[in-house]
């Protein structure tokens, strides 16, 4: 398998530590006048996202990373399981609701993610930022209750629960970030 | 898929990516292009894009939308390559292309800019005229070396740049200093010069493989007229009244109660895992000098200069490089080295004068460089035939001149005082 020197070492790069991937994040090079260089690195785990410093004296090396990002989509879900497809070669994936994480809620049939292969298999799906989903049950709002302060929890077509502004009724299609869960704004569907 | 890429400031390279639908541009946090800049408007403008076409619209913001320089008075179509200025952002525009390829090309279009302020150019002039009149006024004279020679300073951990001309190795030079010696015993007294050096694999915030070196030797002087003249240079040019002297013992003494000098490798092995600091992964093949290095790097050096520039003296005999060994005490070498704000900043010794002992320690340091599996360099030198001719006494320093200015002019990093760092030499 390829491998990197310390020569090589950069911010970006993907090397394998202890049979798991990681992102260099920072990579400081130090030196003394006339002794050896040290390469001080923070990596990032890309399975588990937790941060590793590391210190590496010139000449050593880093394994590379079979690390790879493709665009997918999500297929459909059976029970605890999610299906999703590669857009460039139509290999499937499936997924347990641990590995999607929790925007498992706003994942919507034919939905395009952005997924991290390592060694072939997926170990990270990224929804887009925001997603159109369909309002499928609330509490009516008051007549003439056009305030957006006025907030309550509608259900979407996904299962996710999303505060709401009170004008919005059910049949709504309203758009949602995906990393915070809040609502953006009513779409027009016409 | 259209994109828009941010192609100045601090988000440089930023790319966000136009769907088809409509989407905003503002300072608003739900605007699908945030951008949190006060003179932006909470939403300062839309895109509009289709299949076919992407059209800007300016939502009546209150600071306008210049697109290829004119303001947008509604709306207009947006073409691929387009400018758009939105207070001081500029963004452009990419119809329909891959992100990485997009990326690519607005990175191509910013490579030729210097990383350092047409201000700070100026004023790193300023300094380099201050410095050789400092030079000038002591009596020295201004020499030139060939960068590019057959010789090369046998290091360990230097790495040289070789260049193969009418089938002979060159090499280009880590430091003038054979050249510089070769002219002392050519008969010149004081000399200083002003040139790049070259360090392959060096590269960070301090480091650039190319930099300006300021190099100078003068005949006569004693270990102690040199740190002073390095003292008072480091005075003026940084605009401090004092500067300390501190000798590699005592330092070490201080800040972590070790005596470099009578401490076994199996001690200084215990006490660094008694301290709270990350050492290499891999400890095989790290030596006593390595660990005093590394101690060196991450506790006494942060300390060092913080009041004053700070002189540190009479280095350990095993880091002697090409410095004489005490003539009082075997234990340490007549080297010396400049800190200011913890950064390392010149490196100086009472030079050695012996040919054989050179040779030796080049024999030597090879020898360890065959063992990290480095290049082998040249033993013999024409300095060595200088030497057996006859080197006057003599001190010489080295000073990194971009860490200089970078400290004279407050700035954290070295490319924003080098207008080309190597990536966009």
């Amino acid at each position: 398998m390829a491998s990197y020197k310390t020569n090589d070492f950069r911010k970006g790069l993907r090397v394998e530590i202890d049979n798991e991937p990681y992102l260099m994040i920072e990579m400081n090079f130090v030196k003394p006048g006339k002794g050896n260089a040290l390469y001080k690195c923070k990596l990032r785990n890309l399975i588990r996202g937790t941060v590793l410093d590391r210190t590496y004296k010139g000449g050593d090396s880093l394994e590379a990373a079979d690390v790879e990002e493709i665009d997918c989509q999500f297929l459909y879900r059976q029970t605890d399981t999610f299906y999703f497809m590669n857009n460039s070669d139509y290999d499937q994936y499936e997924l347990s609701e641990e590995q999607v994480g929790d925007f498992w809620k706003y994942l919507k049939e034919g939905m395009k993610c952005h997924a991290v292969l390592w060694n072939g298999n997926p170990i990270t799906i990224t929804p887009p930022n925001h997603v159109e989903l369909t309002v499928e049950f609330c509490e009516p709002g008051a007549k003439g209750d056009t305030a957006t302060n006025v907030t309550k929890p509608v259900k979407v077509e996904t299962g996710a629960e999303i505060i709401c502004p009170a004008f919005i009724e059910m049949g709504n299609v309203i758009k949602v970030d995906t990393r915070t869960g809040d609502y953006v704004e009513r779409v027009n569907t016409k | 898929m259209a994109y828009l890429i941010i192609t100045n400031g601090l988000d440089q390279g930023q790319l966000f990516e136009l769907p088809e639908g409509k989407h905003i541009l503002g300072r608003d946090e739900k605007a699908e292009i945030h951008i949190d800049l006060s003179a932006v408007s909470r939403k300062h403008a839309s895109f509009e894009v289709s299949a076919t076409r992407t059209v800007i619209r300016d939502l009546a913001s209150s600071n306008g939308t210049l697109v290829n320089d004119s303001p947008v008075s509604d709306s207009i179509e947006l073409i691929n390559g387009d400018t758009i200025q939105i207070a001081d952002l500029v963004l452009q525009f990419f119809a329909s292309a891959e992100p990485k390829a997009a990326k690519a090309q607005t990175q191509n279009l910013n490579q030729f800019q210097s990383t350092a302020t047409v201000e700070t150019l100026k004023a790193r002039s300023d300094l380099m005229k201050l410095l050789r009149a400092c030079f000038y006024d002591a009596g020295f004279h201004e020499v030139e070396t060939p960068m590019l020679s057959a010789d090369t300073v046998v290091d360990r951990y230097l790495h040289p740049i070789s260049v193969d001309l009418a089938s002979q190795n060159y090499w280009l030079q880590t430091s003038p200093e054979f050249a510089m010696k070769r002219l002392l015993s050519s008969g010149m007294d004081a000399i200083f010069q002003v040139c790049h050096a070259f360090r392959n694999e060096e590269a960070g915030q301090f480091h650039n493989l190319e930099f300006t070196m300021v190099e100078w030797y003068r005949t006569g002087d004693s270990t102690d007229q040199a740190m002073d003249f390095l003292g008072q240079l480091a005075m003026s040019m940084l605009g401090y009244d004092e500067f300390d002297k501190l000798s590699y013992q005592s330092a070490f003494q201080a800040i972590l109660q070790i005596d470099p000098l009578s401490i076994t490798e199996q001690e200084l092995v215990e006490a660094i895992a008694s301290l709270d600091f990350e050492t290499p992964v891999d400890w095989r093949g790290l030596g006593k000098d390595d660990w005093l290095d590394l101690l060196l790097t991450e506790f006494v050096q942060p300390r060092l200069g913080l009041e004053r520039p700070c002189i540190l003296y009479n280095y350990p005999a095993s880091q002697s490089a090409l410095a004489r060994l005490h003539p009082e005490d075997e234990r340490v070498a007549e080297r010396f080295e400049l800190f200011v704000q913890g950064i390392e900043l010149a490196n100086g010794y009472h030079e050695l004068l012996d040919a054989d002992e050179l040779q030796k320690r080049n024999l030597k340091t090879n020898a360890l460089r065959q063992l990290d599996d480095r290049t082998l360099l040249p033993s013999d030198s024409y300095l060595l035939s200088a030497m057996r001719h006859g080197l006057p006494d003599c001190c010489g320093v080295a000073l990194g001149f971009d860490r200089l200015a970078m400290l004279a002019l407050g700035k954290s990093s070295i490319d924003q005082v080098i207008p080309f760092p190597f990536d966009r030499a």
